[in-house]
């Protein structure tokens, strides 16, 4: 009983922290970011296991994490609330060849972030040459060019 | 490749931006959090001790302390005749398990009202006594101490 509202307490407590840090500690990941990944792993674990390390413990834990995260992908796809939440929506970053400078600076997404996924996704090299830039709810920046002159 | 008028975006602007200020509000509760936790106020900091007593005797206790860590409780009596007896009531026991003592009591006996420490002291002026203890879990623990007839009421807050 105990493992299992710890492991979902847990769960969700980690679940809120990832949201409202931001997309970007998702995607684009330096080594700052890395580097928080791995000790916010390391800090939860004992939380999470506490005093007991039985290998019940460890299966109780990994089925409640399984579950809940099955669970949560169901209702995802059932309620879009429940979906916008924990997923967020897609933000436009640039929307017919003009940035919005709002919506970059509140996700925390600069120009030349936008830059090098246009670089990666089309070997566009200058800004003038993207009509939308979409900061998607995986975290990716997604790069659609503007239309080329026939 | 064809124009893009429509990209099909579902953007939700509306829920982005009240997201945003939501992120902002709980950016503001973590950074409170973090200041509470660098004065001691989640416990093992400057504020998570107090220090009650007269001229004649004063206990160092926890006030905030998290649950399954050690604490430490310091007992000074001013003046004493060689030894000194620390009488622990039974919240105490409930919330808190003794783990250490220095110096070690030289005989112990439990009473109706909970338990009692005898301890030798030497030399004059103040002793000091330090007891290391347990919390057994959350809790908001109200307790007696009474070192040699005086009795101090405490709190402590025992954090999850």
């Amino acid at each position: 009983m105990e493992t299992v509202l710890r492991a979902l307490a847990i769960y969700f407590a980690l679940l809120a922290l990832t949201r409202i840090s931001g997309r970007r500690t998702l995607s684009q990941i330096t080594v700052f970011d890395f580097v928080l990944v791995l000790l916010i792993a390391e800090t939860s674990q004992n939380a999470l296991v506490g005093d007991d390390g039985s290998i019940t413990n460890a299966l109780v834990l990994v089925a409640t994490l399984v579950i809940t995260d099955v669970f949560l992908s169901y209702a995802k796809s059932h309620a879009h609330w429940i979906a916008l939440i924990i997923d967020g929506t897609p933000t436009v970053l640039m929307r017919h060849g003009i940035l919005e400078t709002a919506a970059m600076l509140r996700a925390r997404v600069s120009v030349e972030d936008i830059l090098q996924s246009a670089r990666t996704q089309h070997g566009l090299m200058r800004l003038e040459e993207i009509s939308y830039a979409v900061l998607e709810t995986s975290g990716n920046i997604s790069i659609v060019p503007q239309p080329k002159e026939q | 490749m064809t124009p893009v008028d429509d990209p099909n975006i579902r953007e939700d602007r509306l829920f982005q931006q009240g997201f945003w200020r939501v992120q902002r509000g709980a950016w503001l509760v973590l950074t409170f959090f973090l200041v509470a936790a660098l004065v001691g106020l989640t416990g093992g900091g400057w504020l998570s001790q107090r220090i009650v007593g007269d001229q004649m005797f004063s206990i160092r206790y926890p006030v905030i302390l998290r649950g399954k860590s050690e604490a430490g409780f310091e007992v000074t009596v001013v003046e004493h005749a060689g030894r000194t007896l620390l009488h622990f009531d039974e919240a105490f026991r409930e919330n808190f398990a003794i783990t250490a003592m220095s110096p070690a009591p030289s005989s112990s006996f439990a009473t109706s009202w909970g338990v009692a420490y005898k301890f030798d002291l030497s030399g004059a002026g103040p002793a000091t006594v330090r007891i290391t203890v347990e919390a057994a879990g959350p809790a908001i623990a109200n307790y007696s101490i009474v070192a040699d007839g005086r009795m101090a009421l405490l709190s402590t807050m025992v954090l999850p």
